[in-house]
């Protein structure tokens, strides 16, 4: 039996890296494959899935290829490697057991061969154990894990088991030509991504897929498959079951050889050293197996066991990037991290590996004493930390000359949370008391780690409703002392039109919008008056805390979370505190008065009124078009494609009318745009000034596409510019096949790139297309409203 | 967001130049015989030439979507003001006298282009509020559809009833129907829809069929009046879109011909001398 230095369970891209590292050092080493193919992870991905090289900023490092591409080209890229360079790959090597012997591991396999080795790397991931259903008939052939080729099907009945997103990608694709159920064993869908639940929904809507809700499957047959939906038995068809119900590492397994996890929940990971090297020496644990899924990671851990074993010391392959993201401090990365999670509480609440994924988008700067780090109504959305000295905050109110210093942070505070969680624009400009290192965070990347690390969720929570609260109702007084009233704080999440309260119902609590908008309203009548609309950061029902019906109804015109507080609890918290009763009565009193004039102005803000209910408000630059002066010549949409190399007009001449105004369907460049909800490579962005655009890595996944509730993205086909030479090229036959003919979202960018601005305005010829931000709505509204009736 | 005319400008701009064009040429017509050939009407024919290329020049402006060199609108107004110009500043090349046969053409040319010009003005400036009247915020497409429910439910009720019911239906439907040459009739004579059924046409329809589907056969015409109101809005507006280009039928041909022609103006000029 021959004897290897390193024995590599699994192919895909940690193992192959592996592999691939071993033999340019001249190790004697053997890939164990389970099954007949490379990398079956990959392999059984959806014909020409994208897959993106996360995380973009870390290079990939060794021997193995790996880009960003089509499944097809990133398989093809590696079966090349691995013919190339001889790897030595054994298939249908299905190791069932590990055990030592004589100070070396013997390994064997399902057909009963054994392999010997001084080290062990299981790179196995996760799809070799797939979570299953556990009923009678799952056996039989067409129960499958995985879906080839969407376009393999057509018009069958095809039922798909699960509720994360690739269950959704699967019903989704196969929708199209199929009748398809969904079985979900909850009562909604909660753990797939936003946009693929919003499509699934939809469809269902619209009858293209049957969704079973607390459902699952009891048994299987051949051709249909009996279901119990909501405690009843149903029998439907299914000539094709397809389970994605997620695959675990499998534990039992590592358990069973003596590895060690730091835990019992299914979020526990093994425990390792900084070399991967698991707490059986010699064995190590890399890629999903570990609990690192992306493929880049995989692929640098496989390189740096190697270097491990060579004798060589490496540093972890993000260690450069990072020294070059926090610069101003010394030693290790670590070494700087620990030190910053001494000094700011926000960081002590997330460990390492979370924070060396955070940084490596985050910036450090320095500020002069008064420079401006933001400003208030920018629609910048960066959370910043504190590194070292003061920052001071100072609001302009709506309306006042001059703005008023609200509060000044000192080193290991942070701000930003409020258009964080709003999407709002900065409530407050910041700047610099003396010499000032900030530590400047992009929103996805601090998502992300609030997402994982719940500690520091929970502090940038309390920062959010202390400042609000305390901001709004008791200026001035410290943080410390609102504590116990905010820890009272619940959050209320209200669908699209759903009722806060009404008119005259008892008055019980106060509100504060974290994300959303609401309408307040009054009857008049037979008519509802809308008194005024709230957008995120907002407060209303404060009257609550003094009177006790209400006196107008509030109900949402978007999704929206209000964060609630109950009148007892300030009550109570007023009674034990009676020095500041004081400022929360005045702002109602001004809240009150503000309401009276509103009311007894007719007519104020009902042109605005319209475009609100119309949502058109939402645009921070509308494009409306003065039908009086419109010729209908389309020269706005002909200049659209003219300007933009894939020729497709961003605008059409549909939209929203209100007198002889049109708001086009073009982008409104919204205040809470939902195509950047789900933008996988972050390619979607908006500028200080609020203009939303999307950048150049966009791998076309048509995510924002759907997202928009207005139409206003396209999915193109970016062709490169057709040259003379390439068309000569293409009469005597040489066409070149371009590895870029994919598509790729495109929506208005208010021609970023041209200077003079957008060319649908810029080539009207009689000046009837505009473009307005909200505050020229009003009086440049009813200015074009009046002069119709002249 | 300015709003902006250019128009204001370009009026001042328009009698500045007029004034400062004018002058000259009634100084020298009193102290010289006016005609193109002197120096100061040879100075006009190249400015009135030069101003028809740049007037042209329009055309390629509008379709060059890149250019950032002004916007369409100053473009537009510029070309409305110099092309009214354009008219004199050839009159004054001329001196009055109409003697050169390719000269004549040209100018006859150069009128009707400024002519029509001046019609397309007047349109692009009455027409889009009349325009925004009939389409009432219902586009085409949403006209059409509900064209084709309100037939839809004429055809049920007219299923499976009396000859002389169906008879009625199928007239009703035939107004609707395109007729020769529809698209240009729309530009002036009114549209077939638009005859008026009058009140004893409608007894008199009510009276022929059997007397339980009169019941049938009034909501039958009332459906069929709402769907002749949609189809005038329609034909309307197709109408004032067809009014807004069809100038452009006279305005751009003759400004290709009125091209042409000044060209072999200036070479016949300049290779004969001027014909007397």
């Amino acid at each position: 039996m021959k004897h290897y230095d390193l024995l590599i369970v699994g192919s895909g891209p940690a193992g192959l890296a592996t592999a691939s590292h071993a033999e340019a050092n001249g190790l004697s080493y053997s890939v164990l494959e389970r099954t007949d193919h490379l990398a079956d992870t990959i392999d059984s991905y959806q014909a020409r899935k994208y897959v993106m090289s996360e995380p973009m900023m870390i290079p990939s490092r060794g021997e193995l290829p790996f880009v960003a591409g089509s499944r097809e080209s990133i398989l093809k890229a590696w079966h090349a490697h691995v013919a190339d360079r001889k790897l030595n790959v054994h298939f249908n090597a299905d190791v069932k057991e590990l055990r030592r012997d004589d100070g070396q591991f013997v390994l064997t396999t399902a057909n009963g061969a054994e392999y010997r080795g001084a080290k062990v790397v299981l790179a196995m991931g996760t799809q070799g154990n797939p979570r299953r259903l556990g009923v009678p008939g799952e056996e039989l052939p067409h129960v499958r894990y995985r879906l080839v080729d969407p376009a393999d099907h057509r018009d069958q009945d095809l039922l798909v088991v699960g509720a994360g997103d690739s269950a959704m990608e699967v019903a989704i694709a196969l929708s199209d030509e199929n009748r398809v159920g969904l079985v979900v064993r909850g009562t909604e869908i909660a753990r797939a991504n936003e946009v693929l639940t919003k499509e699934v929904l939809s469809r269902q809507a619209t009858g293209q897929l049957t969704i079973y809700f607390s459902a699952g499957v009891k048994q299987v047959y051949d051709g249909y498959a009996d279901l119990i939906v909501r405690g009843e038995a149903t029998r439907v068809p299914a000539e094709l079951i397809f389970l994605k119900l997620g695959a675990d590492a499998p534990r039992k397994f590592f358990e069973s050889i003596g590895v060690q996890y730091s835990g019992e929940g299914t979020d526990a990971r093994p425990i390792l050293s900084a070399t991967y090297e698991s707490s059986v020496p010699g064995l190590f644990l890399i890629g999903a197996a570990s609990g690192r899924d992306l493929i880049k990671l995989g692929i640098n851990q496989g390189y740096e066991i190697v270097e491990h074993l060579m004798g060589r010391d490496v540093e972890p392959a993000d260690e450069a990037v990072l020294r070059d993201r926090l610069p101003f401090w010394d030693g290790t990365v670590r070494e700087r991290i620990q030190s910053l999670r001494k000094r700011v509480p926000l960081l002590a609440a997330a460990d390492e590996q979370q924070l060396r994924d955070t940084f490596l988008s985050a910036h450090v700067r320095e500020y002069g004493d008064g420079d401006t780090i933001i400003r208030q109504n920018d629609y910048t959305n960066d959370f910043l930390i504190i590194a070292s000295g003061r920052v001071a905050l100072w609001r302009r109110p709506e309306q006042a000359p001059s703005e008023v210093k609200i509060v000044e942070l000192t080193a290991g505070n942070f701000f930003g949370e409020m258009s964080l969680i709003s999407g709002r624009r900065r409530t407050a400009t910041a700047r610099a008391v003396g010499p000032t290192r900030m530590i400047e965070i992009p929103r996805k990347a601090i998502l992300k780690l609030l997402a994982s690390a719940s500690a520091a969720r929970a502090l940038v929570d309390q920062a959010f409703l202390l400042r609000a609260f305390g901001g709004y109702l008791f200026p001035g007084v410290p943080e410390s002392q609102l504590g116990e009233l905010v820890a009272k704080a619940a959050i209320q999440s209200l669908p699209k039109d759903a009722v806060v309260f009404r008119e005259g119902d008892p008055a019980d609590a106060f509100y504060l919008i974290r994300n959303g908008m609401v309408k307040i309203s009054k009857r008049s009548g037979e008519k509802e008056v809308v008194l005024s609309y709230l957008v995120a950061g907002n407060f209303f029902g404060e009257a609550a805390l003094f009177d006790s019906t209400r006196t107008a109804t509030v109900s949402a015109i978007f999704p929206s979370d209000l964060i609630r507080l109950g009148k007892g609890d300030f009550d109570r918290f007023l009674a034990a505190h009676p020095e500041l009763r004081e400022a929360p009565l005045r702002k109602v009193e001004e809240r009150r008065i503000a309401g009276l004039v509103a009311e007894a102005t007719p007519g104020s803000g009902r042109i605005l009124e319209d475009l609100i209910r119309q949502e058109v408000v939402m645009g921070t630059q509308t494009l409306l078009i003065d039908e009086h002066k419109c010729i209908r010549c389309g020269n706005c949409i002909a200049a659209c494609e003219g300007v933009h190399e894939d020729g497709q007009a961003r605008l059409s001449l549909t939209g929203i009318h209100l007198y002889n105004l049109l708001a086009p369907n073009s982008c409104w460049q919204c205040e809470n745009p939902l195509c950047m909800l789900d933008c996988p490579p972050d390619a979607i962005a908006r500028d200080p000034r609020g203009e939303v655009y999307i950048k150049s890595n966009c791998i076309g996944c048509g995510n924002c596409e759907r997202n928009c509730p207005y139409d206003n993205i396209f999915m193109v086909h970016k062709e490169p510019k057709k040259s003379l030479f390439s068309w000569v090229a293409s009469l005597v036959g040489r066409t070149e096949i371009s590895d870029v003919d994919r598509t790729v979202a495109v929506k208005c960018d208010l021609c970023r790139e041209i200077s003079g601005g957008p060319a649908c305005v810029r080539h009207c010829p009689t000046a009837a297309a505009i473009r307005l931000t909200p505050e020229e709505y009003r009086s440049t509204l009813e200015e074009m409203v009046v002069a119709r009736n002249e | 967001m300015p709003v902006a005319r250019s128009g204001t400008l370009w009026r001042w701009i328009f009698a500045i130049l007029l004034i400062a064009l004018s002058a000259p040429f009634f100084w020298y017509s009193k102290h010289e015989f006016p005609h193109g050939g002197s120096p100061l009407g040879l100075a006009y024919g190249i400015a009135g030439f030069l101003l028809i290329l740049l007037l042209a020049f329009f055309g390629i402006r509008k379709r060059w979507y890149r250019s950032t060199w002004g916007t369409l609108e100053q473009w537009l107004q510029a070309h409305i003001y110099l092309g009214l110009l354009v008219l004199a500043v050839l009159l004054f090349h001329a001196g009055g006298r109409f003697s050169d046969a390719i000269a004549v053409t040209a100018l006859v040319l150069a009128v009707i282009v400024v002519f029509s010009g001046v019609v397309g003005a007047i349109l692009y400036a009455t027409i889009p509020r009349l325009l925004t009247d009939v389409e009432s915020n219902l586009t085409v497409d949403e006209i059409s559809d509900q064209l084709n429910q309100l037939g839809r439910q004429m055809a049920r009720i007219a299923s499976a009833k009396s000859p002389q019911f169906q008879r009625t239906y199928s007239q009703l439907m035939r107004q609707s129907v395109p007729g020769w040459l529809a698209g240009w009739r729309l530009l002036f004579s009114e549209p077939r829809a638009a005859t008026r059924q009058s009140t004893t046409e409608w007894s008199s329809l009510l009276g022929s069929v059997p007397k339980d589907e009169a019941e049938d056969l009034r909501q039958m015409l009332v459906l069929s009046r709402q769907r002749r109101e949609l189809l005038l809005r329609l034909i309307y507006q197709q109408r004032y879109k067809n009014v807004l280009e069809a100038w452009l039928y006279v305005h751009v041909p003759f400004t290709i011909l009125l091209l042409v022609m000044s060209v072999v103006h200036v070479a016949a000029v300049f290779y004969y001398g001027p014909i007397r």
